[in-house]
């Protein structure tokens, strides 16, 4: 019963369990009742059943008395009967049994004494008269029977009235020849015949009618008990059964009934019946026994306790009514009483002490006058408020006084706020002025800047920037707010406020500037006459590198400490552009310089070169027209003298050409003509001239072969066709020179991405370790060296160049005494193709200049 | 010796233009330069004159019987300049289709460019390369680009 009975509220538990209790009180009533009822109820049915008993006997009471008058006015007529023939005797019968509508009688026997038949020569003792219709009184049948002479028995029950002259019951079987075995019950009684004699007479009533009575009653017992166990008898007054539940029962010792009713505990009676215990089965038994008093004949019913009904559905739907109203009341009471004396004042403290609890003191506390637990609380609640209204009371107090105590401070706090907003205002105007001037690239802008923002910020008329030279020594005038950007004067770093400030490094204020004693004379005199002065030093890196100087008109204001602070900040912001703009303009200066320079170096070789090249000229055609006898024949020495000439002027060409290359290359002013070109030609060229170089060398011919693997049709390629002839025109002479027996190869194919040129040798090969400086200026091989091979040192890094140029590397493998070998691939596109139409375009490699 | 006479005569024999049907007049002050293509001319057969000072070129052509086939002008002249007998020649309505071949030791990278612009047909560098000078020739009569250095 505890699962969730915690989440409820209070009333709502105290409901449940008064219900509860509730609900156990009423059905431990509900029961008791039940079980008085049920003995009630029995006793109410026993005694229907008693009553039943009692008017059923009446009943079968009512019809024996009404046939035992008949029986006597029979009696009393054949008493009196003059005669006693056949026919006197049916008719008095027949007056008698017609006067009564009500009769049942069927047959009246009579019995006539022997002494008359003696008399009358009858030979028949019985007479036997059989009414068909017993209502109407019609004798229809007469029998007679005879005794032969002889005494009837005394001792049969028929002839039992002659001794006692009392009527005597009994039942007997009647055998018709036509009709159907039915009992009787049969009354005998004594007639006087004569004086001395006395007949019997006997009357049937037919037991069928005992039969429905009987039957009846167990009917009723039936309906009572709603059961078929009830059995009704009828028993005569020597306890033998005459009838059960209607049959018949011929006269069989009625031991059940005898032993039942012997057993009949007196002490056990409930209402007039015997409660007995069943011999046979052992149960409890109600038995109603009821007395026909004339014949002594009982009539018994017998019914089972427990069919006995004891219980009736209007009596539980009673039952349940009454809980129910009873519950329901019982639920309007607690609740009733819950609400006003324990849910009410607890919902009520309970908001109460929540009022109370979050400041609120104005809630009224009822329920104080309860002389309960109630009441209790309350007034415990009463004295929590009145201290708490107390404390509040005390707090208020002290907030205010802390609040006028935070009210100066505020005012403190506000006036230095205020202050730092100032502050912080001056240093905002000074930032976003600054950032105009240092966010300008270059330095005239910045100088212009510096000084048309400074006026805004100054609220000045006149400024005017100052640079110290390098040395410094002088103070230039950069520029000024009167007159052109750059006006280039200068003076001596002592002069003037601004010297003086750059020397104290500090700023200086002076008020009235005409008075001032180290007032600095001008060329360009500013138009209007300041009176107010301040110069503040421009500080880079702690080192003072200028100075600003700010004019205002004797309508200003004199400069004050703000002014100094924001001029002074403006300044330190500043003065890195500044200088940062001095720095780049003199970078530039010298870098063009530089360009300059080195264009003119680039100049005077391309000049001087030209002037070399003639002579040259005339040297080498001369010599080679010479050698191949074009002047005259020419001894075996002469030839090998024109040779070495020709071979000398041609590397002092080189040499001029290669200087000449490498100071363009070193300059950016490299020049490619890009063209559409088959290399073909340039190959032919090249091989051609690398044969000339062969012829030249002594016994290279004969011990080197040049052989050519070139590819019949190659496609065009975008190159500088001049500057990869000389490229392969390189690398095939310096195979010839490196090469003392064997081969050189040039291989030229067209591969995937372009143009692939190899150069192999078997010649001396180039050591690991020196791979690298080959294509360094000037760095030639220890065995170039030690062989005294001649040699620019300059061919090699100057083909790297041009190869690269085109867009491919030159890559070299070799071992060192076998040989090596050097290639390229000049792809099909390079960046520098789509030139107009195929017309040479030109390339400049860096920025040339013109 | 035998053997670049063959290498030279060789190269002539296999090519179609008969250089001993061509007429050349050569610009050239530098007396070692002008011996030099006389003596290139003599051994390919070539009939050319010669003017060394740079003036009355345009006579000297109209002069020649037949008219020249080729002009060979240096650059570097004493009062003139190769560009300025070029513009004569291209003016003169007899000359003006004549190939012009600009022969000098200038530095090619900045002189090319110029010569082209200025209307010569070809450039050879000084020194010309006896190995090649016959094909550069024969290119240049074929209308071929040649723009050349030693």
């Amino acid at each position: 019963m505890s699962f969730g009975l915690r989440n409820l509220s209070i009333g709502r538990r105290l409901m449940i369990i008064v219900t509860g209790v509730n609900l156990v009180v009423l059905l431990s009533i509900g029961l008791i009742a039940f079980s008085s009822n049920r003995r009630a109820l029995e006793s109410q049915s026993t005694r229907r059943f008693a009553e039943k008993n009692q008017q059923v006997t009446r009943g079968i009471a009512d019809e024996l008395n009404h046939t035992m008058a008949t029986v006597n006015a029979l009696r009393v007529t054949l008493s009196n009967l003059p005669s006693y023939s056949q026919t006197q005797m049916r008719t008095a019968i027949q007056n008698i049994i017609s006067q009564d509508e009500d009769i049942l009688i069927h047959r009246v026997s009579v019995y006539r004494p022997a002494e008359m038949i003696a008399n009358e020569a009858i030979d028949d003792s019985v007479v036997v008269f059989q009414i068909l219709a017993p209502r109407t009184g019609v004798i229809n049948e007469t029998r007679t029977y005879s005794f032969d002479n002889q005494q009837p028995d005394p001792n049969a029950l028929m002839f039992a009235p002659l001794n006692n002259h009392q009527p005597i019951w009994f039942i007997q079987d009647i055998a018709y020849a036509d009709a159907q075995d039915i009992g009787a019950v049969s009354v005998a009684i004594s007639y006087q015949y004569s004086d001395e004699l006395d007949g019997v007479l006997w009357v049937d009533i037919p037991q069928p009618i005992f039969d429905e009575m009987v039957a009846l009653q167990q009917n009723r017992l039936g309906l009572l008990s709603e059961t078929v166990n009830g059995i009704a008898m009828l028993i005569d007054k020597e306890n033998k059964i005459l009838n059960s539940n209607g049959t018949r029962v011929n006269a069989i010792p009625a031991t059940f009934g005898a032993d039942l009713l012997a057993n009949v505990d007196l002490e056990a009676t409930i209402d007039g019946l015997y409660l007995v215990d069943d011999p046979v089965t052992q149960e409890q038994v109600f038995v109603a026994s009821d007395v026909i008093s004339l014949n002594d004949w009982k009539l018994v019913s017998i019914l089972p306790r427990t069919d006995i009904p004891t219980s009736s559905g209007v009596l539980i739907l009673q039952l349940l009514l009454i809980s129910v109203a009873g519950i329901v009341a019982m639920i309007f009471a607690v609740n009733y009483f819950s609400r006003s004396a324990i849910i009410l004042p607890l919902l009520n403290l309970s908001q109460a002490a929540q009022e109370i609890g979050s400041g609120d003191l104005r809630y009224h506390i009822d329920y104080r006058h309860f002389d309960d637990e109630i009441g209790y609380l309350a007034r415990a609640m009463e004295g929590m408020k009145g201290n708490i209204s107390h404390s509040y009371e005390e707090l208020r107090t002290w907030s205010r006084t802390l609040e006028a105590r935070v009210y100066d401070r505020t005012k403190e706090l506000n006036a230095t706020r205020r202050e730092a907003e100032e502050i912080a205002n001056e240093l905002r105007a000074v930032y976003d002025e600054s950032l105009a001037v240092v966010t300008e690239p270059t330095l005239e802008p910045i100088l212009e800047q510096f000084t048309h923002r400074i006026l805004i910020l100054m609220d000045a008329t006149y400024c005017s920037v100052w640079l110290l030279d390098d040395a410094g020594e002088r103070l230039r005038r950069v520029t000024h707010t009167e007159g052109n950007v750059i006006d280039e004067f200068s003076m001596n770093v002592t002069e003037g406020m601004v010297g003086r400030s750059i020397n104290d490094q500090t700023a200086i204020v002076i008020d009235d500037y005409e008075s001032y004693p180290h007032r600095a004379e001008l060329p360009h005199a500013p138009t209007a006459i300041y009176k107010r002065a301040l110069a503040v030093p421009l500080m880079f890196d702690g080192t003072p590198r200028g100075a600003v100087f700010v004019g205002r008109t004797e309508a200003g204001d004199p400069f004050d400490e703000a002014d100094t602070r924001r001029l002074t900040l403006f300044a330190n912001l500043v003065s890195p552009a500044v200088r940062n703009a001095q720095l780049y303009n003199q970078r530039e200066a010298a870098r063009r310089e530089a360009e300059r320079a080195n264009h003119v170096k680039t100049r005077f070789l391309a000049s001087v070169t030209h002037e070399l090249r003639t002579p040259l000229n005339l040297v080498i055609n001369n010599m080679d027209f010479m050698r191949i006898g074009a002047f005259g024949d020419v001894t075996e020495e002469q030839l090998s003298r024109l040779n070495q000439t020709v071979r000398s002027a041609e590397h002092l060409l080189y040499l001029i050409n290669d200087l000449l290359d490498v100071s363009k290359i070193e300059a950016g002013e490299m020049q490619l003509f890009i063209q559409s070109t088959d290399v073909h030609t340039i190959i032919e060229d090249s091989v051609d001239t690398t044969y000339a170089l062969m012829e030249k060398i002594e016994g290279k011919e004969a011990r080197v072969t040049l052989i050519t693997d070139i590819d019949e049709t190659l496609p065009k390629i975008p190159i500088d066709a001049r500057r990869i002839r000389q490229v392969i025109t390189n690398l095939l002479s310096n195979a010839v020179k490196f090469t003392h027996d064997g081969e050189v190869k040039l291989t030229v194919k067209a591969v995937e991405s372009g143009i692939m040129f190899a150069v192999s040798d078997t010649g001396i090969g180039i050591p690991d370790g020196e791979l690298d400086i080959l294509f360094e200026a000037f760095e030639r091989t220890t065995q170039a060296k030690e062989e005294n091979i001649e040699g620019t040192g300059l061919g090699l890094p100057i083909s790297q160049f041009l190869v690269q140029q085109h867009g491919g590397i030159l890559e070299v493998k070799s071992v060192a005494g076998k040989g090596t070998t050097f290639m390229f691939t000049l792809p099909y596109i390079t960046p520098m193709d789509e030139t107009n139409d195929g017309q040479a375009s030109i390339i400049p490699m860096l920025k040339s200049e013109d | 010796m035998l053997r670049q006479l063959t290498l030279i005569v060789g190269e002539l024999m296999s090519e179609e233009i008969d250089f001993s049907k061509l007429n050349a007049l050569v610009v050239e002050d530098d007396a070692g330069g002008m011996a030099i293509i006389g003596v290139m001319m003599r051994h390919l057969g070539i009939k050319a004159f010669i003017n060394t000072t740079g003036e009355g070129v345009i006579f000297m052509a109209h002069a020649m019987k037949p008219p020249p086939d080729l002009i060979f002008l240096d650059i570097n002249l004493p009062r003139t300049t190769g560009y300025d007998i070029l513009k004569e020649i291209r003016a003169d309505d007899k000359l003006k289709e004549v190939t012009v071949v600009a022969v000098t030791a200038q530095d090619a990278d900045t002189e090319i460019p110029k010569a082209k612009e200025s209307g010569f047909d070809a450039y050879i560098g000084k020194p010309i390369s006896r190995m090649r000078f016959p094909r550069q020739l024969r290119r240049i009569l074929r209308g071929e680009d040649v723009w050349e250095t030693y």
